[in-house]
């Protein structure tokens, strides 16, 4: 490997640090002789730059409605994701050490620790944990912060809500209560508003849902039905039986 | 602008998914993370050596001539057995001539096979193609032991694909070059998949007679410091949702008998994973908004076709503002996610 990859996945491997990014970038002698990394090292600043700099949006009523519907209408993308996320194991090679240590251990009659205690750090390192949510962190600080508050804040919400007497329900009904008139435009509108909606979609048109985002799976049993540059990848990869 | 920021993204966000999920990354010990190069004389391995990523050389960088046995296996049984040869200067130049059969192939097989070299040389075979991916999802385990490979020392290796589907490769690694002269790769169920071993080896082949392969394809890498779509002129719909391990690692263009394809390449590491994208002259022309181009034609049925050969698929569907492919070596709802989360 050239020295240029070997910083650049270096540099990467440090691109969420800035701290480590900013040592690498004083200490290493390849960056001060190579333009190309130089050059390199500046657009990647840009990026962080670019990528700091971005709005946060927030998500629109389409995408809404398409998750939605994903999550209503059978296998969805959301589940097709959650179940494409890693699965948190242990690694295999720590999977290993332990089954040898419990084999080694079995045949001793006490467990004894490991013998070499940077093997053991090792193992530990290795392990996969999980980060409290920010969230839950600031929640919970805020309660440890002012916990009489919090405490009286819960009890009022379990408390049972009492219910107006009967009188002063009537009397706030009357109160609010539309002439008839105009409870009958109301009608009318709602009447008109769900005419126009349903000639606008009159059934029977069969036309294709153009936002539809599933397509219909046609499976080919001879790869000459592909396309010729899709069939020169797959010839490649899949080995040409 | 946007369209190169939401690659940039979907390569450096999903690298960093992959470190949070994946086991591999922090077991390796921050002291030894740098990777070993091999040294000038060559290198030795050292058992229970598990970051020696960087001692596995491409066969392309190795300067090389040798014959080789290529074994398919389709549920663990033979179906398809070749011997070929392998010229290689190791800065790019190269040719990959089937020699024979061994068992029974179609009339139109060898002239196939020449035509398809480049595809076979660069894709086929087990190659670190990405060292920080590769440790992502894989565990390299030293074995300790060395095999003769085409009367050459190699040292044994076993990788575990350690994210989503589960793969093994069995690697015999040259000690003096670090390239890889025979692998087995076995499936989730340890079957074999398939194998290939140099039969003969060549370390300094004669060049001067050489005919090198020429390509048929024009592949242009994009620059990774410009806007995608100042570079191709229109919008470049991209995969939203990548299987587990996958990051972007290339973006090119390909012509193929005056057609224009847009080429991404992912890679976990060693697999590579590929979304084409053939925009309409319409959209090539119009360059509206994504949004607005890129949706299923509802005049058009909207089918996926989906191939399968060996461990590899390929998916293919026409929209409205062009033709879509995703091939690799992941199941069929990750090449259709591929796609359906492409468009809008």
């Amino acid at each position: 490997m050239d020295a240029c990859r070997n910083f650049r996945d270096q540099w990467l491997e440090r691109a969420l640090d800035r701290a480590e990014r900013a040592a690498l970038e004083r200490s290493d002698e390849h960056l001060s002789s190579c333009s190309a990394c130089a050059e390199w090292l500046r657009s990647r600043d840009y990026q962080v730059r670019a990528f700091s700099n971005l709005k946060r949006l927030s998500v629109s009523d389409a995408l809404s409605d398409g998750v939605d519907r994903d999550l209503t209408h059978g296998p969805s993308v959301v589940e097709r994701a959650l179940r494409s996320l890693p699965r948190l194991e242990a690694p295999a090679e720590l999977a290993r050490i332990v089954a040898e240590e419990l084999t080694e251990g079995a045949s001793a009659s006490t467990r004894e620790p490991l013998a070499d205690p940077e093997r053991g750090s090792k193992m530990v390192r290795a392990l996969d944990y999980a980060t409290v949510p920010s969230v839950l962190e600031r929640l919970v600080g805020e309660e440890l912060e002012e916990p009489a508050q919090h405490v009286a804040e819960r009890f009022v919400g379990n408390l049972e809500p009492k219910r107006a007497p009967a009188e002063l329900e009537a009397r706030v009904a009357r109160l609010f209560r539309r002439p008839v008139l105009l409870r009958v435009a109301g009608f009318a509108t709602a009447a008109a508003a769900v005419l126009v909606t349903w000639i606008a979609l009159v059934p029977g048109k069969n036309v294709p849902d153009p936002e539809r985002r599933t397509l219909r799976r046609v499976h080919v049993e001879d790869v000459a039905d592909v396309d010729p540059v899709a069939r020169g990848f797959l010839r490649a990869l899949g080995g040409d039986h | 602008m946007r369209a190169f920021l939401a690659t940039a993204c979907l390569a450096l966000g999903l690298g960093s998914c992959s470190d949070s999920g994946n086991s591999l990354g922090k077991s390796v010990d921050p002291g030894t993370q740098e990777f070993r190069q091999p040294p000038a004389g060559g290198f030795s391995p050292t058992p229970g050596d598990s970051t020696g990523v960087g001692a596995i050389i491409p066969a392309e960088e190795v300067r090389h001539g040798g014959e080789r046995l290529v074994e398919v296996f389709d549920e663990g049984l033979l179906s398809l057995s070749y011997r070929e040869q392998i010229l290689t200067d190791g800065e790019g130049a190269f040719s990959l001539r089937p020699l024979e059969a061994l068992t029974s192939v179609g009339p139109e097989w060898e002239s196939i096979q020449r035509s398809q070299q480049g595809f076979l040389f660069r894709y086929r075979d087990f190659a670190v193609r990405d060292r920080w991916q590769f440790t992502q999802n894989h565990l390299l385990i030293d074995l300790g032991n060395e095999v003769v490979v085409a009367g050459r020392p190699c040292a044994r290796y076993r990788v575990e694909r350690t994210v989503g589907e589960s793969r093994t490769y069995e690697l015999s690694v040259d000690v003096e070059t670090g390239q890889t002269l025979a692998y087995e790769e076995l499936d989730q169920d340890q079957r074999l998949v398939a194998r290939m071993t140099y039969e003969t080896y060549d370390a300094e082949p004669d060049l001067t007679t050489a005919i090198w392969f020429e390509p048929t394809l024009q592949e242009t890498s994009l620059l990774d410091t410009e806007p995608l779509r100042s570079q191709t002129g229109y919008p470049v719909p991209l995969p939203r949702i990548l299987p587990a391990g996958y990051t972007l690692f290339e973006v090119a263009t390909l012509q193929v008998s005056n057609r224009e394809w847009i080429k991404l390449t992912f890679t976990d590491g060693n697999d590579p994973l590929f979304f084409l994208y053939q925009p309409t002259q319409e959209t090539v022309q119009s360059a509206g908004p994504l949004g607005i181009s890129a949706k299923p034609d509802p005049e058009r049925e909207p089918n996926i076709y989906l191939s399968r050969m060996g461990a590899a698929g390929a998916a293919q569907a026409t929209l409205a503002d062009g033709l879509y492919i995703a091939v690799g070596k992941v199941s069929e709802d990750d090449l259709v996610s591929l796609i359906e989360t492409a468009f809008p």
